[in-house]
């Protein structure tokens, strides 16, 4: 019984779509080389997984998708880096309060390096952008600059002010047409 | 040179600070830069190149300003320096007017960017370009 519960188990985890073992976030959808839609979500390891073909009303469900996925993404890269500035900070003080030296404070950031550097995401695409003002404009106790805009989503600092222009001329075109 | 308008950048080997309020940021890898440390200075600032690159040549941003003794003044500006500490920082008094402010001095390579310029300056529109210089290999 053990064994057979095994093998479905080893069956189960290979059988996953690709996204989601390769991707650490909990959810996925995409279009195949067919033209069929799938989406997948999971939960408590649970796999739910839909596949078939796109008809109008499944369209706008599944663009819905897309953008939640991509908001959940940006909502996970905000907090992470939120807090490795936080973390950051926190060695810093110990260090201006003399509560570690020098040489234990290059020895931290040197061995966990990931939990204080913040990464830039070179692949860091317009649309997403799009979706990063809108979640920043959501925060109304705050003012983002384009600095801290760069900092919360991963975005290089060069790239924001010719995201936030093409943004800016998008917003101008939509509402000229409405 | 004094420079004032949003998006103006210096880049050098070691800077002088003065800001009204200096606040340390976080640590950020920055393309063709490496790992630098990030801090925002607010309310009348201003970056003043104290030592230039060698090469003299721009590593992040095309259109920065590099000779000795160019200034940035703004309201807000963002700070990488190619460090893993921050800078001491230590208090001026009656830099603007009767206002205290801070100041600190970097030495290693430093890049300084304005987010805010003076507000109601009509020599100071439109923003200047960031021309991103190709990215190359980052030696450690």
């Amino acid at each position: 019984m053990n064994d057979i519960l095994k093998i479905r188990d080893e069956q189960a985890l290979t059988s996953l779509p690709m996204l989601i073992t390769k991707n650490s976030f909990p959810t996925t959808s995409g279009i195949d080389t067919t033209g069929k839609y799938f989406l997948a979500t999971s939960e408590n390891n649970n796999v739910n997984f839909c596949y078939g073909t796109l008809d109008g009303s499944i369209k706008n469900h599944l663009s819905n998708f897309h953008k939640y996925i991509s908001k959940e993404r940006l909502y996970i890269t905000a907090i992470s880096n939120l807090y490795k500035k936080v973390d950051y900070l926190q060695l810093t003080m110990q260090l201006d309060n003399e509560l570690i030296s020098e040489d234990e404070f290059d020895y931290e950031l040197e061995t966990f390096e990931n939990r204080y550097l913040i990464s830039s995401n070179d692949n860091f695409k317009s649309d997403e952008f799009e979706l990063a003002v809108s979640i920043a404009n959501n925060i109304t106790q705050r003012e983002f600059s384009t600095d801290e805009l760069a900092e919360l989503f991963s975005i290089p600092i060069e790239r924001v002010n010719k995201l936030l222009q093409d943004y800016e001329f998008k917003c101008k075109f939509l509402n000229s047409n409405i | 040179m004094k420079l004032f308008q949003d998006n103006t950048s210096i880049e050098c080997l070691s800077a002088e600070i003065i800001s009204r309020k200096i606040i340390n940021s976080s640590y950020m890898v920055i393309n063709n830069v490496g790992k630098c440390f990030l801090y925002k200075c607010s309310r009348n600032s201003e970056a003043v190149i104290k030592k230039e690159l060698s090469p003299k040549e721009a590593i992040y941003n095309q259109n920065s300003a590099l000779d000795l003794d160019d200034i940035l003044e703004a309201e807000n500006i963002s700070v990488a320096m190619k460090s893993k500490r921050a800078p001491k920082i230590f208090k001026v008094g009656a830099h603007s007017h009767r206002h205290n402010a801070q100041t600190c001095m970097s030495d290693n390579y430093t890049f300084a960017m304005i987010t805010k310029q003076v507000p109601n300056n009509p020599f100071a529109i439109p923003p200047h370009e960031i021309i991103p210089v190709q990215p190359k290999e980052i030696k450690e």
